[in-house]
């Protein structure tokens, strides 16, 4: 008998089978295991305690600086005192006058002028 | 001639499938290897109960710790460096026992000529208690596997000429042991 054979005879050595119950007992584990992992991934906690954290703060200072920049940049994001922003009629200029008590206007010395 | 061929999935790839918590992955992975790494914990560790505990605690690590497996090197390589580990652990807490002791242990001189083929290898696995589990576990995974000796080698982080050693070793120490059964045997 050759070391081959020695191999085929090992290969064919059959010691019986483990118990199902191994079985079973592993499955209902990774069960458990793989519902409270997707309970996790559902959740916000990983995000905020991310956004809360120490790490990836290069990423964050990156991110929260484009948002700034955009902001700096478009008009529309402004606030602006006592102007509505025209959003389809850019040739319209509309002021509006909050307290009546200080509008003024030069219409009265105009019509003189006319007169 | 109409029925759809089934798809085999890689273990490696079963492993990421595992990973996102796909039960049906898990089976079939333990389906895969259940056999054969019961086979290897029953003959490390000579015991029906332990090899059925270790093959558990082996699946519980995949279970908790999926990411410990490096995608990049094949999951049988991986999966039986584990259960090697595992067994080496309990050998230690065996010595710390005293329950065993290599290399003084008699082994009584085999057997008929009329052995069958199962008593040889129970007789021949009973031989290979008196040598380290490192031997033990060379000769399983080389006869039993088919894994090369560099293969091996890099489960048992030790170099491939050490490993060629192991199994010249054993096989001396196995025909020394079989030495009557010459004509039959050869090692």
């Amino acid at each position: 008998m050759s070391e081959k054979h020695i191999e085929e005879l090992i290969r064919r050595d059959h010691v019986g089978e483990p118990s199902p119950k191994v079985g079973h007992r592993i499955n209902y584990i990774f069960m458990l295991e793989s519902v409270r992992s997707k309970v996790r991934q559902n959740s916000f906690s990983g995000f905020f305690g991310w956004i809360f954290s120490l790490k990836g703060l290069g990423a964050k200072a990156v991110v929260a600086s484009v948002l700034f920049a955009f902001v700096m940049i478009k008009p529309e994001l402004k606030s602006t005192n006592g102007t509505t922003p025209l959003i389809d009629s850019t040739q319209v200029q509309q002021n509006l006058v909050l307290d009546s008590t200080l509008f003024h206007t030069d219409s009265k010395s105009a019509t003189d002028q006319a007169l | 001639m109409f029925g759809r061929e089934k798809k085999i999935t890689s273990d490696e790839k079963l492993m990421q499938s595992i990973r996102h918590g796909d039960q049906e992955a898990f089976n079939q992975l333990y389906e895969r290897y259940k056999d054969r790494l019961y086979y290897y914990f029953f003959r490390m560790l000579n015991s029906e109960s332990q090899a059925n505990d270790f093959l558990q605690d082996l699946f519980l690590k995949i279970i908790e710790k999926p990411g410990h497996f490096n995608p990049a090197y094949p999951f049988k390589t991986w999966v039986f460096s584990v259960a090697y580990n595992l067994c080496k652990n309990e050998y230690r807490r065996r010595e710390v026992r005293k329950e065993t002791h290599y290399g003084d242990r008699h082994v009584n001189p085999v057997l008929p000529e009329s052995i069958t083929e199962e008593k040889l290898v129970n007789s021949i696995f009973k031989s290979l208690d008196s040598l380290s589990p490192e031997h033990r576990s060379v000769f399983i995974m080389h006869y039993r596997e088919g894994f090369p000796v560099k293969e091996i080698a890099g489960m048992l982080e030790t170099a491939p000429g050490t490993v060629k050693s192991r199994l010249f070793y054993t096989r001396k120490y196995l025909a020394e042991k079989f030495q009557h059964l010459k004509g039959e045997i050869e090692f």
